[in-house]
């Protein structure tokens, strides 16, 4: 995303714009009427783009001190209280939780800072209000060297952080991983040499002043990182050889592998680190350092004007895929309904020349076919007696001396079976009408042959005419679907039955009747 | 507006310019000139979008019948010419069987006269000794829809059969003569040997009772009629 980058130092404002990828200079601003004045017909022509402001002033204090631990609402407005003790006069003012003390009460640890100046940047502000241009934040270079000083990974040990800035040497002391201390030296001269004497003498300043506050021991040892272009590391170089502090263990670091560290780009031909901060800037989203107050509200506005653009071309994104959509339902469906009318025709077509060679028939197809169906079914199912008296005759072949005297078939249901041995019962009711079992109809009958028979001749020999009956049922039984039952023995010989007869009697009257029952099951 | 009037150098001044700057601002005229032109891009999108959306509801909804119909004739054409289909291969499968029963006198009205002239006929070409029969009233036999459809009936007529033999055979080959012509089933037979000092050749030699269950199939009475009266 495009956006404004504006460097303000206590004498000129730099205008840079960002294009995603770099930051170009496009215009310095002087700190009078003139550069104001330039300043607001600049923006004037940009007031479209989001901007946001580094400041690098030395009007920025730094107090860090311990507040008791609460959270929320508590916690701000104890915050707010301290800021408003701290710093009276300013609105620019700001705090930065640095964890907890690890003894005591483990108070909040804090580092209050502020621009004390609060008039320093207001004419540019006023001009931004003005034009309404959307104001993202107001950073803190000073802040922002937190973000550099952790990317570089300089650990926990006391260390000086030293950036050449177009306003001059940038010094930052970092102790335990945060920020305790920063302040701006600023420089007369940018010639190497000078830049060099300047950066040992305000280093050694900067010691002097730490160890005088107790925020660095005497002797402590610390790591002093200058980061700066070739040019004014070489000249720094040459200085540091001959320095003899024991206590100091220098680390020049070079702006171009900074930027290749911190994947910021190519930084154009800028011998200061004003480029370096603001690409670190522009990569980050960042809540402002600084309350933006009146200017904020261009921005939320800005905000949402972008918002709406935005849902604007989602909406209509998804309209537009709606309606792809529909169209192609729309196709789809009139393909399919052609395709069903142009089947339909085809059928009924078919259907016609069927209709057209059919035979007329006396009845439907379909009662044709139950017709045919229902007499197959009664074919197969209902026997005719044939068989049962045709395996009786096979039966008596051998057995001259069986005399059958009445044969009696019918056909029953198998289910009620048992109900009908007994041959006394009625052979049937004359006027009712016929089960359908009886037509075959669903399942297939029983028939049962009730022989009467006698033994002839009989000479009062019981034991010849059981046994008689007995081989004319083994012949019978040789076919394994009849089942034979004698129900009436020439002799009753069970002992629980009365038994009567007469011995010796060789009248003629004396008979040997039996009956037998034979059934074929289904 | 100069930044003379608006920011003079003066602090005091430039403190006084922003916050007459803040305080005089209004939505309505600083506000919403900013996001208008957004806001009517929106109103517009928005508006053009329901409108292209709803127009394609509307003639999707709009052709959807369409298409239920032709999907509803394709469905009873299909189903017309399945059943035209399947009722041309039952007429291929079933008419020959059909005809031959028709003829038999399984399909359609009751004969008596014709199956009087059946008995007589076998009776005469199997020589038989004379037999005696007696049909009841036709009997309307109620079936299980699955069985036989509701636009047909069965009929039954006992026939009870008295006949002298002169040998068992006599009966079943009269049963089966009867068989092949006409449709009956058996019941029940009894076969009862005749105890008599008769020396004729020709006198029988074995009783038979038979109770057959003739049996026909036709549609009701009513669709007969109507039946007819289209013929």
């Amino acid at each position: 995303m495009r956006k404004q980058l504006f460097y303000l130092t206590n004498h000129e404002l730099n205008a840079y714009s960002w294009n995603g990828k770099n930051v170009l200079l496009e215009d310095i601003f002087e700190n009078d009427e003139n550069g104001w004045q330039r300043f607001a017909e600049y923006i004037a022509g940009r007031k479209n783009l989001p901007v946001e402001i580094l400041v690098d002033l030395i009007e920025e204090d730094f107090q860090r001190d311990t507040i008791p631990h609460t959270v929320g609402k508590g916690r701000r407005a104890l915050i707010e209280r301290k800021l408003t003790q701290l710093y009276r006069d300013t609105p620019f003012r700001h705090a930065t939780i640095q964890g907890r003390e690890k003894i005591g009460r483990k108070d909040d640890r804090i580092l209050f800072s502020a621009l004390t100046n609060a008039e320093l940047p207001k004419p540019w502000l006023n001009a931004l209000l003005i034009h309404t241009v959307p104001v993202v934040g107001i950073y803190s270079l000073a802040l922002l060297s937190q973000l550099l000083f952790n990317k570089l990974k300089f650990g926990t040990a006391p260390v000086l952080l030293v950036t050449h800035q177009s306003s001059g040497l940038r010094q930052s002391y970092f102790h335990e991983g945060h920020l305790h201390f920063s302040r701006l030296t600023p420089l007369l001269d940018q010639a190497p040499e000078l830049l060099a004497e300047s950066l040992i003498s305000e280093s050694a300043k900067t010691r002097q002043f730490l160890a005088s506050t107790r925020v660095l021991a005497r002797g402590t040892p610390i790591k002093l990182v200058v980061i700066a272009d070739a040019h004014n590391l070489a000249a720094i170089l040459e200085l540091v050889n001959t320095s003899s502090d024991p206590d100091v263990s220098y680390i020049l670091l070079q702006m171009d592998e900074v930027s290749q560290q911190l994947t910021l780009g190519h930084q154009g031909l800028s011998e200061d680190c004003d480029e370096i901060l603001l690409s670190l800037l522009s990569k980050q989203r960042i809540p402002s350092h600084y309350p933006l107050r009146e200017q904020n509200r261009f921005y939320q506005l800005w905000q949402a004007r972008i918002g709406l653009y935005i849902l604007s071309a989602l909406l209509g994104l998804a309209a537009l895929t709606w309606a792809g959509i529909d169209l192609m339902s729309i196709f789809d469906q009139r393909r399919e309904t052609a395709r069903l009318r142009q089947e339909a025709l085809a059928v009924e077509s078919k259907y016609e020349v069927i209709v057209k060679n059919m035979p007329s028939t006396l009845v439907t197809p379909h009662n044709m076919r139950l017709v045919v169906d229902i007499e197959r079914m009664m074919s197969q199912n209902v026997p005719l007696p044939n068989i049962l008296m045709s395996e009786v005759s096979r039966a008596l072949d051998g057995l001259p001396q069986i005399t059958i005297k009445q044969l009696q078939w019918k056909i029953v249901d198998p289910v009620i079976l048992s109900a009908v041995v007994d041959p006394n019962a009625p052979a049937s009711t004359a006027d009712a009408a016929p089960q359908p079992i009886d037509l075959g109809l669903a399942a297939k009958p029983a028939e049962i042959l009730l022989i009467d028979g006698e033994i002839k001749p009989f000479d009062g020999d019981y034991r010849a005419a059981l046994n008689s009956v007995r081989m004319f049922v083994a012949a019978i039984q040789k076919n394994p679907q009849l089942k034979a039952t004698v129900t009436l023995q020439p002799i009753d010989t069970n002992p629980s039955v009365k038994l009567e007869s007469t011995a010796g009697d060789t009248a003629t009257d004396l008979t040997a009747l039996f009956v037998i029952k034979l059934v074929r099951t289904p | 507006m100069s930044m003379d009037q608006k920011t003079p150098a003066a602090d005091k001044q430039g403190t006084v310019t922003l916050k007459t700057v803040a305080a005089s601002y209004t939505f309505s005229k600083d506000g919403y000139p900013l996001v208008r032109r957004a806001l009517i891009t929106f109103g517009i999108v928005l508006a053009i979008s329901i409108a292209i959306v709803a127009s394609c509801r509307f003639v999707l909804l709009k052709i959807e019948p369409d298409r239920v119909q032709a999907q509803a004739l394709q469905n009873a054409a299909r189903e017309k010419f399945n059943q035209a289909e399947s009722e041309r291969i039952e007429i291929r499968d079933f008419q020959p069987k059909f005809t031959h029963l028709r003829e038999r006198g399984f399909y359609g009205e009751e004969n008596r006269l014709s199956m009087l002239e059946l008995i007589k006929s076998i009776q005469q070409n199997r020589r038989l000794l004379p037999i005696s029969y007696e049909f009841s009233p036709q009997q309307l036999v109620p079936l299980d829809p699955t069985l036989l459809a509701t636009s047909l009936e069965l009929h039954v007529t006992r026939i009870g059969l008295r006949m002298g033999l002169l040998h068992e055979l006599d009966l079943l080959y009269f049963l089966s003569d009867l068989r092949a012509k006409g449709f009956y089933t058996a019941k029940e037979c009894t076969l009862t040997p005749v105890n008599t000092s008769q020396t004729e050749a020709l006198a029988p030699r074995l009783n038979a009772e038979c109770t057959l269950y003739w049996v026909t199939v036709g549609e009701p009475a009513a669709a007969a009629n109507t039946l007819a009266a289209a013929q």
